[in-house]
């Protein structure tokens, strides 16, 4: 953990697992919400992510143009292309490359609604959540699965400055076998296929953050 | 929205400071012990296939955790006997493939491939609106037009045509582009359709399968013919392709397209000659027979038949004798050969040697064709009635009715209209741009739309040319009951899993569009909004169908699918429901419908000289139409299209497997693959229907709208001879 700049209110400890989880949150919203809200979603990652790298300055000098390349792709695009490239890449109708489930890249299966998607419900379960049922998506759903990473960092947070530090040990520890267990085994091929598959640099870029910002604390 | 960096995370420490403030959204709290008790093992559940296929198998779900883990042949149907074909045994990759289309979409503009997701508030108050504006722009909904046809046979799926018939009248698809012709032609004959118990085959001494290749396309069949070449029954397929099930077969006859009359005709001309004929079947249950004999010894001979079906005249004679003498011999008669311009007359004439060997109404026998016995269900989310002061194409007595395009002709039809012009298409369980003749034609009608919805659960390419699509549910996600056109069983699909994303059903879709329709505007759309899918299920059901399935609730399906209590044998009881009430060799009604009285031949359509070769496209063995080619199975096994050339026919064009051929005529084109092959004939070249993921390949861009003989009396349109369709190839 790098020491803090500024602290907020908030325990030392907990501010590089904050800034961790909104990262996560941002991301995930920027599935959730869709093409259609890339440019509120977007800019609250590029907030998150901004944070991300406060908390780590001077590590790698390639993950501060990361964030001006985000910026700058946004810039000039026509008013929808992100929108249709969104689409076309992640949801469809058209058949899309990139999908948005794990068991679509975990298993030669090509196929969703398999092992991974039971283990991750059973992961939600561990902590009494399940699906808020807005959409019938297979729990596997990167949104879903990286809302549920910034849950267990949250739960964390909220045991250090109930001043717990070994209940918040047994979240972080959660966190990193869940990270472990699933979205370290696909988020690599996904990103490999998403950088593969798309027109447009930007979702180069939002590979990029991804592999960055889900990682172990 | 700007959010600086103090804001954004002095609100994240709002929100992580307390316990259960944590900003769900796609997760929630749940009851645990609720969420446990979802962990009860496999359940199983009752479905039916609702494909456009002949075998409708009775289906068993094996659902763990509320998902779809395999499906399996119900061995309470003693059809289908506990096994599902190739396609049936792909479901879960169908049910579970992420290419699946999950949510409501818009394209703009269509065919663009600029896609947006909408909500399906959106999407239904974007329907309504437009069709609110041409009701007031036109005075009426008939700019509205609907084509529904085949994607899922249940019962509640009619809901599609119920979805537009509650907003009044409008404009629709009729007709059926498969097998009207021969439906026609028995029609005229027996009265109706009413083929034999198929696991009746296993009773027959001897079958002929007419232009059916059952191997791929009806595969539940086979055991019974099979049982019965056990016994000694003897197998003959009559096909212009050597197919699968041709290499099944005791003897293939490889006949000339379209010449099957000839041969039959030859047929009953050996079984006059030498008194085979079961003159006291003949003279009990039919009319005409007597005139018709005369037109077979005036004008058939066994060389003349030889000749023009490219069979050996011994050969003739050997299965007409057979055939004869054989007793119980049973026929199927494939809708292959009936797409053609004198299918309809080829099938009547083989429904003739079907009643002069005595070989109707007997267990074992039959002229095998299809039946809509078991269909007499209530239709309850079908018949809606229109809006009051709905105004419609003028009927009798004041009243209005819709307006009829033919489904056969759709693009040439639909553009011809413009009192009022159609402006809005609804499209759903079909995929006109795939299966239509003349794809150019149908591209150039979509062009001339206000709107194009579609229902589907694919990206096939009518979706890829609508304006907003509507995701499906799968059978797996619905109630529903299924009804066969072939074998005597019915079953009730059950909800099996909840639908995936956001998919619904065409009963749920109704009710969605009936309810913004009626904010927008009160009373301009009579559908219910309310209802759950089990009860709309149950609406199908009436005492007719409990009783012709001998139980008294539709929850006894749920024990299993059951067996209409018919004979084995259709038309056992000599009943039959033509005018006569006999056989009608001899037929008025064909006569007022401007064709031959009696089973003459009639020529079949030649080659014209710039286009010398017939371009024959069935139905495949990977897929049904357009659906089940595009899953991965699927392209793994059969990656892509191939045209099959006789090597004889490929050297004169300097065609070598694995080219590119180049195939054409004045309306379209299509390149393929080669194949070399010898089952088919040199003059023949062949290519499965399909619609492969990712591929571009039509069969029908050279298929014209040329109608078969048949079809108006039964269907409403005459059919499409879709198999007489010629081309020229060349190297491409």
């Amino acid at each position: 953990m790098t020491e803090l700049k500024c602290p907020p209110s908030g325990a030392a400890q907990d501010r590089g697992l904050v800034v961790c989880m909104e990262a996560l949150i941002a991301l995930s919203r920027v599935f959730s919400a869709g093409g259609e809200n890339l440019d509120k979603t977007l800019g609250s990652l590029s907030s998150a992510y901004g944070l991300w790298l406060d908390e780590r300055l001077g590590e790698h000098p390639e993950d501060r143009e990361i964030l001006h390349q985000l910026t700058k792709e946004q810039e000039g695009e026509e008013p929808k292309s992100l929108v249709y490239e969104f689409n076309r890449l992640f949801v469809g109708p058209q058949s899309p490359p990139v999908p948005l489930y794990e068991s679509v890249y975990r298993y030669s299966e090509n196929l969703v609604m398999q092992e991974s998607t039971l283990d991750v419900r059973q992961w939600y379960r561990s902590e009494g959540l399940s699906l808020a049922g807005r959409s019938n998506e297979p729990d596997d759903y990167i949104a879903t699965e990286l809302e549920f990473a910034a849950y267990l960092l949250s739960k964390a947070v909220e045991e250090y400055r109930k001043d717990q530090p070994q209940q918040a040990k047994i979240y972080k520890d959660k966190y990193n076998t869940f990270y472990r267990e699933h979205l370290a085994v696909w988020l690599p091929s996904f990103v490999e296929t998403l950088s593969a598959s798309t027109r447009e640099p930007l979702f180069i870029t939002l590979g990029k953050i991804i592999l960055r910002v889900v990682r172990p604390v | 929205m700007k959010i600086t960096r103090r804001q954004f995370i002095g609100g994240t420490a709002a929100i992580t400071a307390g316990a259960g403030l944590f900003g769900f959204n796609m997760l929630a709290k749940s009851d645990v012990a609720n969420a446990a008790s979802n962990q009860t093992g496999v359940k199983t559940f009752r479905n039916v296939c609702p494909r456009n296929c002949y075998d409708t198998c009775a289906q068993i779900s094996y659902v763990e955790e509320g998902v779809l883990k395999k499906v399996e042949g119900d061995p309470k149907s003693t059809y289908t006997n506990g096994k599902l074909c190739l396609k049936g045994y792909n479901y879960t990759r169908r049910v579970y493939s992420p290419d699946r289309i999950k949510y409501p979409m818009k394209q703009t503009p269509r065919g663009s491939g600029n896609w947006e997701r909408i909500s399906w508030d959106e999407a239904m108050n974007t329907i309504a609106e437009k069709i609110l504006d041409l009701k007031q722009r036109y005075g009426s909904t008939l700019p509205v037009c609907l084509d529904k046809y085949s994607g899922n046979f249940g019962i509640t799926h009619y809901g599609i045509e119920g979805t537009l018939s509650s907003i009044g009248y409008t404009t629709r698809a009729v007709g059926t582009p498969c097998w009207p012709a021969g439906i026609d032609s028995q029609t005229y004959d027996f009265g109706t359709i009413f083929n034999n118990d198929p696991e009746d085959f296993a009773n027959a001494n001897y079958i002929i399968l007419w232009g059916s290749n059952c191997a791929w396309t009806g595969v539940h069949s086979l055991p019974f013919i099979m049982k019965a070449k056990e016994r000694g029954a003897k197998l003959v397929v009559i096909d212009p392709i050597l197919t699968s099930t041709a290499s099944k077969a005791d003897l293939f006859i490889q006949i000339k397209n379209s010449t099957d009359g000839a041969l039959a005709l030859g047929m009953a001309r050996y079984i006059l000659d030498n008194d085979l004929v079961d003159w006291d079947y003949v003279n009990a249950n039919s009319i005409g027979f007597e005139e018709w004999a005369d037109y077979v010894k005036k004008n058939i001979t066994l060389d003349w038949a030889a000749e023009k079906t490219g069979i050996p005249k011994d050969v003739i004679i050997q299965i007409a004798h057979e055939y004869a003498t054989a007793k119980p011999a049973s026929m199927w008669v494939g809708y292959g050969m009936q797409r053609h311009t004198n299918g309809g007359q080829n099938v009547r004439i083989i429904d003739a040697l079907g009643l002069m060997t005595g070989n109707i109404g007997k267990s074992g026998g039959g002229v095998n064709y299809a039946h809509l016995e078991t269909w007499g269900f209530n239709y309850h989310a079908m018949v809606m009635p229109a809006p009051e002061g709905s105004v419609g194409m003028p009927g009798p007595d004041g009243t209005y009715t819709n307006r009829s395009v033919n489904m056969n002709n759709f693009a040439g039809d639909v553009q011809a209209l413009t009192d009022p012009p159609v402006k809005m298409l609804w499209l759903a369980c079909r995929n006109p741009v795939s299966q239509d003749p003349d794809t150019n034609d149908i591209i150039k009608m979509f062009n001339s739309m206000e709107l194009v919805v579609t229902v589907d659960s694919f990206f096939n390419k009518t979706v890829e040319l609508s304006d907003i699509v509507l995701p499906a549910t799968t059978h797996f996600e619905d109630w529903d009951v299924m009804a066969s056109y072939w074998h005597y069983w019915v079953g009730i699909n059950q909800r099996a899993i909840d639908p995936m994303y956001e998919s619904k059903s065409d009963v749920e879709i109704a009710m969605a569009l009936s309810k913004a329709m009626n904010a927008l505007e009160p009373g301009s759309c009579t559908y219910p909004t309310e209802g759950d899918p089990e009860e709309w299920t149950a609406k199908e059901f009436n005492d007719g169908v409990f009783n012709m399935l001998g139980i008294s609730d539709y929850k006894e399906l749920l024990d299993g699918p059951r067996k209409a209590k018919f004979s084995p044998a259709a038309w056992a009881d000599g009943n039959f429901r033509t005018p006569s009430k006999k056989f009608e060799v001899h037929s008025e009604r064909a006569a007022q419908n401007g064709l031959p009285a009696i089973p003459i031949w009639v020529e079949e359509m030649k080659a014209p000289n710039q286009y010398p070769i017939r371009f024959m496209t069935p139905h495949p063995q990977h897929g049904l139409h357009s659906q089940f080619q595009n899953l991965d199975w699927m392209m793994a096994a059969n990656p892509e299209p191939l045209l099959e050339i006789h090597p004889k026919l490929a050297a004169e064009h300097g065609i070598g497997e694995g080219d590119m051929v180049r195939v054409y005529n004045d309306l379209g084109e299509v390149t393929i693959k080669a194949r070399l092959t010898e089952t088919t004939s040199p003059d023949v070249i062949v290519s499965y229907e399909a619609w492969y993921k990712d591929s571009k390949f039509n069969v029908n861009f050279t298929v014209k709208a040329i109608p078969a003989d048949m079809g108006k009396q039964a269907t409403g349109m005459d059919g499409i001879a879709f198999h007489d369709n010629f081309v020229a190839i060349e190297k491409a």
